[in-house]
């Protein structure tokens, strides 16, 4: 097997595993992060030092300048991307002899975009996926190297399932690497250009419950998708942002129900909230400016059954 | 239609490739497609060698144009050659013993599997071990046998059924006649209520593990609960003497079987080849079947493997095993299995085909697989 120096370009946690790999097997020469990416930058510099590889804090308009040094500087034989904020120039992904694989967390070409993660777990797939491939001059458009699916439980958070699919990413990369190590040209796919979906980065109005026009699964899997970068999903309550954390379907008496939004009843810990189609969701934990709280909580600040949430 | 072969080689199975191959030519024989298919082959040795492996299989798909791929290999060489398999587009079908299982079982869409669902079967044995009145069991295996998933599989169900392993042993003598497993009999002689044995063996260690039991003070006490290939006729050569302990376990196939299917295959195949079928030309055999429906489903259009398999997937054969189907969840081909009774002192193995076994490869490919690892790279049986 031949030695191979790669440079790692990863603005999150997500790339933890893969880099821990790569540690272990002496792989990584070099770990580039945004320098905007404070908290994953402070997260990354123990790790790094502990094992003597260099971390390399990029500006945005220097970006290319740097790469390219640190790809020379480090005779690099390959650049490995995971989630990283910055466009790769071709100057920079030409480069290395191997060139540049982006290792992306949802399938390609139906979920490009910025966070496929959110999305995925949002559009209740049954599946996730973390897709490997040839970095080329547009966003998530190379061709695909390999592609591996998981099952999207519904309970997953987006936490959870970034930690699902790193895991799942580290194995894939082991066997790119090793391909690569072996001296094997790594065989590629055109991406299907009629099954491709660009999804933006989401803005405010798509993490606000719309109660009524969602149903309770597609409330559980925003707030599911909200938690925990977003602290949950958007709504209101007496005139106050109330965030919602974490949530479940439950099925009801169609005489309990009311109308979307309206708290039924406080029940344990958890608040159960009725939602369109006389279905709803039991809640248990919330973030308000007072806090996380169970959802229970809400008594003690004067809410009470038949007190309704809203749209922001 | 061009079909590319990778087959492997065994020290301690030297048949394991003639048969495979020869199972595959009399099935094209018998259905009289010599014409339609071209086989292209190549040994891929112990199928351990991952760079060999790949260059092998880029050369059929590549410089070659196979149609179909046909892969004796492992899984744990399935991942570098998994992007191979993704870029070509073919139908790729993996065949094996099936003593390793994917880490991941949902499948990329142009790979198919056929196995002798080994792992698979020692999870049921594993299962029935654990519903014992006294569920207390001593696991036996070799250092070969040990590094493939089916040990891992007997382990998660005899557990899931609150099954304690009482003694974990894994012998590493030669197989030769200073082979010894004292360690083992010193633990059964000082532990009287340890009577079950998990047992995970070729079908040679197997068969000197039941010679050293069968003289062993508490043989009468001891039930063994085995892997499938200690149910080989290599492993009970001494049957017809009568073993003192009692044997339980599953085979993927009854070669007795009165079926039309299995007498037109086993009959055929003697004929064709003056040899009796095995496991191996079993698989040979229902590997002709798959390509005899991918032949006759795709209209000649063989680029599209995920959508040939999808075509497979609503098929149900008649194969020499019972009816042959694929689980279109994970996509490998499920078989009846056969229940396999040795009571202490028989002279004869008691079988009895079990047609209703989904609703375990359900609990079994359900079962989660973090943190398992296999240790060789090599297909099981061919070291």
């Amino acid at each position: 097997m031949n030695e191979i120096k790669i440079i790692l370009l990863c603005s999150s946690r997500f790339a933890l595993p893969v880099l821990r790999e790569m540690i272990f097997f002496k792989q990584v020469a070099v770990v580039a992060v945004p320098r905007s990416s404070e908290e994953i930058a402070e997260q990354l510099e123990f790790l790094l030092k502990d094992a003597g590889v260099p971390l390399l804090l990029v500006d945005k308009e220097h970006c290319s300048e740097q790469l390219m040094e640190a790809i020379q500087q480090y005779n690099i034989s390959a650049g490995l991307v995971m989630t990283f904020g910055y466009k790769i120039s071709a100057k920079v992904f030409t480069m290395p002899a191997n060139g540049f694989f982006n290792v992306h967390p949802g399938p390609l070409p139906s979920y490009r975009g910025a966070d496929p993660i959110f999305q995925q777990i949002k559009n209740r797939e049954l599946h996730a996926a973390v897709t490997i491939h040839k970095v080329d001059e547009g966003m998530d458009t190379g061709p695909v190297v390999m592609q591996e699916m998981i099952r999207l439980e519904k309970e997953d958070t987006s936490g959870l399932l970034n930690t699902k699919l790193a895991t799942v990413a580290a194995r894939l990369v082991a066997n790119l690497l090793k391909m690569i190590s072996l001296g094997l040209a790594v065989p590629s796919r055109p991406q299907d250009l009629s099954k491709v979906v660009y999804y933006k980065k989401q803005s405010a109005k798509d993490i606000v419950i719309n109660w009524q026009s969602m149903d309770a699964a597609t409330i559980v899997a925003l707030i599911n998708a909200c938690n925990p970068w977003n602290k949950g999903a958007v709504t209101k309550l007496n005139g106050n942002i109330v965030r919602l954390l974490e949530a479940e379907t439950i099925s009801i008496l169609p005489e309990t129900a009311k109308a979307a939004g309206t708290i039924i009843a406080f029940e344990k810990e958890f608040i159960i909230i009725s939602t369109i189609n006389d279905q709803a969701i039991r809640v248990g934990i919330i973030y308000i400016d007072e806090g996380f709280l169970m959802a229970v909580r809400l008594k003690q600040l004067g809410i009470h059954p038949g007190s309704c949430f809203e749209m922001v | 239609m061009n079909i590319g072969i990778l087959y492997p080689r065994s020290k301690t199975h030297s048949e394991l490739a003639f048969d495979f191959l020869d199972g595959l030519k009399a099935f094209i024989k018998e259905q009289n497609l010599t014409n339609e298919f071209r086989l292209f082959s190549e040994s891929v040795g112990f199928g351990g060698a991952e760079k060999e492996v790949y260059e092998k299989a880029e050369k059929l798909l590549l410089i070659e144009s196979v149609d179909v791929l046909i892969a004796y290999i492992d899984q744990r060489v399935m991942g570098i050659l998994t992007p191979l398999f993704f870029a070509s587009g073919k139908l790729i079908l993996i065949v094996n013993p099936g003593a390793n299982y994917p880490l991941n079982w949902i499948p990329q869409k142009n790979i198919v599997n056929l196995t002798l669902q080994h792992a698979f079967l020692c999870w049921l044995s594993g299962k029935d071990a654990g519903r014992q009145t006294n569920n207390e069991a001593a696991l036996l295996t070799t250092y070969y046998d040990c590094g493939y998933l089916h040990g891992t599989a007997i382990i998660k169900s005899f557990i899931k059924e609150k099954g304690t392993i009482s003694f974990n042993y894994v012998n590493n003598q030669a197989y030769d006649e200073n082979f010894h497993i004292n360690e083992l009999k010193d633990f059964l002689l000082a532990n009287k209520t340890t009577t079950n044995l998990l047992c995970i063996c070729d079908s040679l260690p197997a068969l000197l593990v039941y010679q050293q039991l069968n003289k062993f003070e508490r043989a009468t006490e001891l039930k063994f609960f085995v892997s499938p290939m200690m149910l080989e006729p290599k492993a009970i050569e001494h049957l017809k003497e009568g073993y003192h302990f009692s044997i339980e376990g599953y085979m993927p196939w009854l070669p007795v079987s009165e079926t039309d299917a299995n007498k037109k295959f086993t009959d055929f195949y003697r004929q064709h080849t003056k040899r009796e079928a095995g496991i191996f030309s079993l698989l040979g055999w229902e590997t002709g079947m798959i390509l005899q429906q991918v032949y006759n489903d795709s209209n000649e259009n063989f680029d599209d493997g995920a959508a040939i398999t999808e075509q497979l997937s609503k098929i149900k054969m008649d194969s020499p095993r019972g009816e042959l189907k694929m689980d279109p969840a994970t996509q490998y081909f499920l078989a009846p299995v056969v229940k396999c009774v040795v009571e202490n002192n028989a002279v004869k193995m008691k079988t009895e085909i079990i047609e209703t076994y989904e609703k375990e490869w359900l609990a079994f490919t359900g079962e989660p697989t973090e943190g398992i690892i296999s240790g060789w790279m090599n297909t099981y049986l061919c070291y």
